[in-house]
């Protein structure tokens, strides 16, 4: 008898397994077309840094020297003068060499206007390192290409369909936020 | 939200070659499999009815002019082949993709349809290299004797009524015959490699191979005793009433089984085992020699299927609707139910391939002499006696 059992036990293993593979024929696949569709990354994907301007386009950069003094790899150089109409500086130069920044996100985090950002843009790949010399106007065409970036001040921010720019759901923010506002929601209704 | 277009000059892009991969389109895979079997089925016709008719009408059809027939029917049943192996290869990929929750090839052609077809141009292409420590002879005639037994086996396998190169009445023996004769290829061509992975591989496919004819020709003697013929249209004739797996059902599996084994197919694929031995007897080929090796594989992929359809599943039987058996249109309807349902068996294989893990060599063996041919004799007996008390 046993041999039997053995027999049915393998034949029953077989239709088992052959049944979970013919379903597997329906699943879509999870590839990412990369080349062809740009993956949309969570807004805590570090890739690259972006200098981010006001709405009205005007420089949110209030050149503290925050982010310089921050700086671990010390890859940043900022050269700034007095604004002579006015209180603050202007800027002179901001400079970010990407190639020896190490993406530790320490420029953002003390930045206090939430002007210099992390963003998802990683096709930053080049024959020529210079390219990754970064001046102000690649920062800020940077920042404008972004779509939704990351600090950790004020959390994710989107872009909305008219351009403006607002703070994320709680859903899009990272950290758990939504799992956190959760219970109090419940608890208020 | 809206995306800022990035700038086109400052990243390259790979051009998109023939799919838009953001859209599924299950019909244009569908088009395409369609468009193989479309000219599977016309050189089908053409072989088996278009060129026999054809020499009648210019009065051809005796002394060197039935020579010349007959050639022209084998050079039409390469292209076949040809085309077979361009489809099976295609199909198993794209197949095995889908199972495993991935795209199988898609750039080249509607949905990846002529992959295949540049993969056969690349063999062409390269070079045909002969390893210093190889025997030349040897090494060069194994894959010809691979192929040529497996294509061989065409001459017998009946696609319609009388739709057949050879209807003998030794098929079966025949069959026996040439479906041991690739073993010697594949051992030949391991052998002569001078590679100890050829070498390895080259031995486990002689003792797989060897091993598993038996049952095998087994299973065709039970055929036979169950049909009361040797000759593959007799046996499809046979089964006008009831189809042979219901009586025959032992034989059945055993065939199933026992031609995995033949196919060198997952889970009896040690010959070729790529996570132990490479590619075993066909490492050291290239080129066309390889393509070759290829090519007998998938042929035999469609074979042993259209031998089950013709042993078991009454070959091209099926409902005619009114058409005048003999007739063209009732040979094109015969043979595509023979194509549909070798198609289905041809699916079940890739099925038990994409299933199933390999198996350990001595327990293959084991499996072999101490359960396939104990079990094929016992059919074989049961075979006779239900035919003494049946019929």
């Amino acid at each position: 008898m046993s041999l039997l059992q053995e027999v049915w036990q393998a034949v029953k293993a077989i239709g088992t397994g052959m049944a979970t593979v013919h379903k597997r024929v329906y699943e879509e696949a999870p590839t990412e077309f990369y080349p062809y569709v740009k993956p949309d990354l969570p807004p805590v994907s570090v890739q690259s840094l972006a200098l981010v301007e006001n709405e009205d386009g005007s420089e949110r950069c209030i050149v503290c020297l925050q982010c310089e003094r921050a700086c671990p790899a010390q890859v940043i150089t900022i050269e700034r003068h007095r604004n002579p109409e006015g209180k603050g500086f202007l800027i002179d130069r901001f400079d970010i060499d990407l190639v020896n920044c190490m993406y530790c996100a320490a420029c953002v985090e003390a930045c206090p206007v939430s002007s210099i950002v992390t963003i998802q843009d990683f096709e930053m790949s080049t024959y020529d390192l210079q390219t990754l010399k970064a001046d102000v106007d690649f920062l800020h065409e940077q920042a404008r290409r972004a779509r939704q970036w990351y600090s950790p001040k004020f959390g994710v921010e989107v872009r909305t369909e008219d351009g403006r720019i607002e703070k994320a759901p709680p859903e899009m923010q990272p950290g758990g936020l939504a799992e956190i506002l959760k219970p109090a929601e419940e608890v208020d209704s | 939200m809206s995306q800022i277009p990035i700038p086109e000059d400052r990243h390259f892009r790979p051009r998109l070659l023939g799919y838009d991969p953001q859209k599924s389109r299950p019909w244009l895979e569908r088009t395409v499999y369609s468009a193989y079997v479309f000219v599977f089925w016309l050189i089908v016709i053409g072989t088996y009815a278009g060129v026999p008719a054809l020499f009648g009408a210019l009065g051809w059809d005796s002394g060197w002019g039935f020579v010349l027939m007959r050639t022209l029917q084998v050079v039409l049943l390469f292209l076949l082949s040809a085309v077979i192996a361009l489809l099976l290869i295609l199909l198993l990929r794209k197949y095995l993709g889908k199972v495993q929750e991935r795209y199988g090839p898609m750039h080249y052609g509607p949905a990846g349809g002529i992959q295949t077809v540049f993969d056969a141009l690349k063999l062409l292409a390269k070079e045909d290299f002969v390893p210093a420590a190889a025997d030349v002879l040897t090494f060069r005639l194994a894959p010809a004797i691979t192929f040529v037994a497996s294509f061989a086996m065409f001459a017998v396998i009946p696609f319609a009524s009388g739709w057949v190169l050879a209807d003998t009445n030794v098929g079966l023996i025949y069959l026996i015959a040439v479906s041991t004769l690739s073993a010697y290829g594949v051992l030949l061509g391991g052998v002569s490699s001078g590679n100890k992975w050829a070498l390895i591989g080259a031995l486990r496919a002689g003792a797989q191979m060897v091993s598993y004819e038996i049952p095998l020709a087994l299973v065709f003697l039970t055929v036979a005793v169950w049909s009361g013929t040797l000759s593959l249209g007799g046996i499809v004739d046979a089964q006008l009433g009831l189809w042979n797996f219901l009586p025959l059902a032992l034989p059945f599996v055993l065939y199933v089984i026992a031609s995995l084994a033949e196919l060198k197919h997952i889970p009896f694929d040690f010959p070729e085992a790529e996570s132990e031995l490479i590619a075993g007897y066909n490492v050291e080929y290239s080129g066309m020699s390889f393509a070759f090796f290829f090519l007998a594989e998938f042929v035999e992929l469609f074979l042993l299927p259209a031998l089950i359809v013709v042993f078991f599943f009454g070959g091209w039987h099926g409902p005619l609707f009114g058409l005048e058996p003999g007739s063209l249109a009732a040979g094109a309807l015969e043979s595509l139910y023979f194509t549909a349902k070798t198609a289905v068996w041809v699916w079940i294989f890739l099925w038990i391939r994409a299933t199933l893990p390999r198996y350990r060599d001595d327990q293959l063996m084991e499996f072999a002499w101490k359960a396939m041919i104990p079990l094929a004799l016992f059919g074989l007996v049961l075979a006779a006696y239900l035919r003494l008390i049946w019929r």
